[in-house]
């Protein structure tokens, strides 16, 4: 039978996917986050 | 949707761009490579042990944080900060769980309780489900491509990295007290200190990073990774016994190559003194490992060589004394045998009988102790090289149809059948030393079946096959284990259980026959399917003695 430790090990795993998949998500490709230009006269971007 | 761009140009293959100073290039390349090569020296190993499997986690964990750095210093894309970002606040506690994961094997042998795992997991739980909100990173500066932290990345990793330091420190205070050698303390103490101020080392930039905003001293940390992962490895091997002058001999070699490899990119002076004097305390680290067990190495052989002297007198010495308590013990038993034959035979006139059944039985030990006194002694003459043998043209088949109808009796008294399955017609015509292998081969062979076997039958072939003659014994007994057919044909090698079974084992029976085999130019050899799946014992005599 599989141990309790090794269900959580599998648990803590799919969560660290899960989670890293959200990230990507959110920053690589909605680039859902708050930017603070401070750079005056910023001409250089990047189109999406 | 449109970004700006941090203000300096895109970086080529992810890490080169002109934000990046060439020592941080150093710094983190040669802790990359040296941890890695340090790791996978140690796996390849002993891939199974779990200590080595962790250790190589631990610096794979580890170089993974080190290359998203250079990606976040070489690359002007604010969507690229924010993921490598996130993803060097997740790789860095995790950094630190494998290490507590590491100590714990390494000291108890054993993996951690289901509650310390749940602990771990509830301390790990904020950092990865929140690790994409504004809890982790809030925002991003244009002009310095720097994430502004929340409250995961500025505080709650740190308190993490404590609470795992603190429990590594009090785990290392209750359990390193309990080892009982000093050799292994001392190693403990070593791979715990090693750990810890990788740790530090690690965490120290990132700490004052997060908290002043300034991170460049966390480039300085990085320096010492190569150096305690090298402390770390060695623990690893003094504990494991891996042959450490190799290691140290190894990672001299490749920190070396790395180092002048570095040079060759690096261009102003004040960087190039950096690396030299990084260099020259690794070389002296290294240096004086690799020259400590070259010393201790010859030092050890030398000690070797003096036993080895000191081992073969006392064997020699003990060698002569079996021997001659052998031939003393031979000749008061031979005495006995011929005194109680003597009683039977009717010599001393009639005797009751009552005394008859009593001489014939103390015969019977007597014979047997004669057996066995003489198979240690042949074994010994055999060692020494002094056996001669008789060689003249016998009928082998004879031999075996007459020692196995000698032993039938004592077969039958098991309740054992012996069926012998022998070609009538063939020619079994053999040139040897009848008398030895009618003894101890043809004897020894089927005396083992019989007494290794409980019930049910032995199975005894004979056949001449083209220019062999093949010999074979096979029983239904308590069969050979792998580890013990190593032991099978060794001098005075008892398999695991065979002593139970039969508590008269000298030891020597099959060696005798091994001997007498190779003599004669055969070659004998068993087979068996497993513990009490019974054995067949196979002896094969080529065609030129046939």
């Amino acid at each position: 039978m599989i141990s309790p430790s090794k269900v959580l090990c599998y648990i803590a795993i799919l969560f660290i996917v899960v989670s890293l998949c959200l990230a990507y998500w959110k920053f690589m490709i909605k680039k859902d986050f708050v930017v603070i230009n401070d750079v005056e006269n910023s001409e250089v971007t990047q189109e999406e | 949707m449109e970004l700006p761009l941090c203000p300096w140009e895109a970086p080529s293959y992810l890490i080169f761009s002109s934000n990046v100073p060439n020592l941080v290039h150093y710094s983190h390349v040669i802790a990359i490579l040296a941890a890695l090569v340090i790791g996978l020296y140690i796996f390849f190993n002993a891939p199974k042990s779990p200590v080595a499997r962790l250790f190589l986690l631990l610096v794979s964990f580890f170089s993974i944080w080190a290359l998203l750095d250079l990606v976040l210093w070489a690359t002007n894309r604010l969507d690229v900060v924010m993921f490598s970002w996130s993803l060097q606040i997740l790789f860095e506690p995790l950094t630190y769980g494998v290490a507590f994961y590491l100590f714990y094997f390494f000291l108890h042998r054993k993996w951690p309780s289901y509650r310390t795992n749940l602990l771990i997991f509830l301390l790990f739980l904020p950092i990865i489900s929140l690790l994409y909100s504004t809890f982790n990173l809030e925002s991003i500066y244009v002009s310095t491509c720097e994430a502004a932290e929340g409250f995961i990345a500025k505080y709650y990793t740190h308190i993490t990295h404590a609470v795992l330091i603190v429990s590594i420190a009090f785990m290392a205070a209750r359990q390193i007290p309990r080892i009982e050698t000093r050799r292994e303390r001392f190693i403990a103490i070593f791979f715990g200190v090693g750990l810890v101020t990788f740790l530090m080392a690690f965490s120290s930039g990132t700490i004052i990073g997060s908290l002043t905003d300034d991170w460049i001293p966390s480039q300085y940390g990085l320096f010492g990774m190569p150096i305690f992962a090298g402390l770390m490895a060695y623990s690893i091997v003094q504990f494991r016994a891996f042959n450490a002058k190799i290691l140290a001999a190894q990672a001299l070699i490749v920190s070396l190559a790395i180092a002048v490899v570095s040079l060759i990119a690096l261009q102003s002076i004040g960087n190039v003194r950096i690396v030299a004097a990084l260099t020259f305390l690794l070389v002296c680290a290294l240096g004086y490992l690799l020259i400590k067990s070259v010393k201790k190495e010859i030092s050890q052989r030398e000690l070797i060589q003096e036993q080895e002297k000191e081992l073969e007198v006392v064997n020699k010495q003990q060698e002569n004394l079996l021997h001659f308590m052998s031939h003393e013990v031979k000749g008061y038993l031979a005495k006995s045998e011929a005194g109680f034959a003597s009683i039977i035979e009717g010599d001393y006139g009639a005797i009751p009988e009552r005394l008859k059944g009593m001489a014939t039985a103390a015969l019977a030990d007597v014979r047997k102790g004669v057996r066995t006194v003489i198979e240690i002694l042949d074994a010994s003459n055999l060692k020494k090289g002094t056996i001669s043998y008789k060689k003249q043209a016998f009928d082998f088949r004879k031999a075996v149809i007459e020692v196995a109808r000698h032993l039938e009796l004592a077969a039958r008294e098991k309740g054992l059948a012996i069926q012998m399955a022998i070609a009538e017609n063939d020619v079994y015509a053999l040139n040897g030393d009848e008398e030895k292998i009618r003894q101890h081969l043809i004897r020894n062979l089927i005396d083992n079946a019989i007494k290794y076997t409980p019930a049910d039958t032995i199975k005894i072939d004979l056949v001449r096959k083209g220019p062999v003659l093949r010999f074979s014994v096979e029983d239904h007994g308590v069969g050979i284990t792998p580890e013990d057919m190593q032991l099978l044909f060794t001098e005075g090698g008892h398999g695991k259980d065979s002593i139970k079974v039969n508590v008269h084992s000298t030891g020597y029976g099959l060696f005798i026959a091994k001997e007498i085999v190779d003599a004669h130019g055969g070659k004998i050899w068993a087979e068996s399917e497993g513990e009490g799946k019974g054995a067949r014992f196979i002896v094969e005599f080529p065609a030129s003695l046939a």
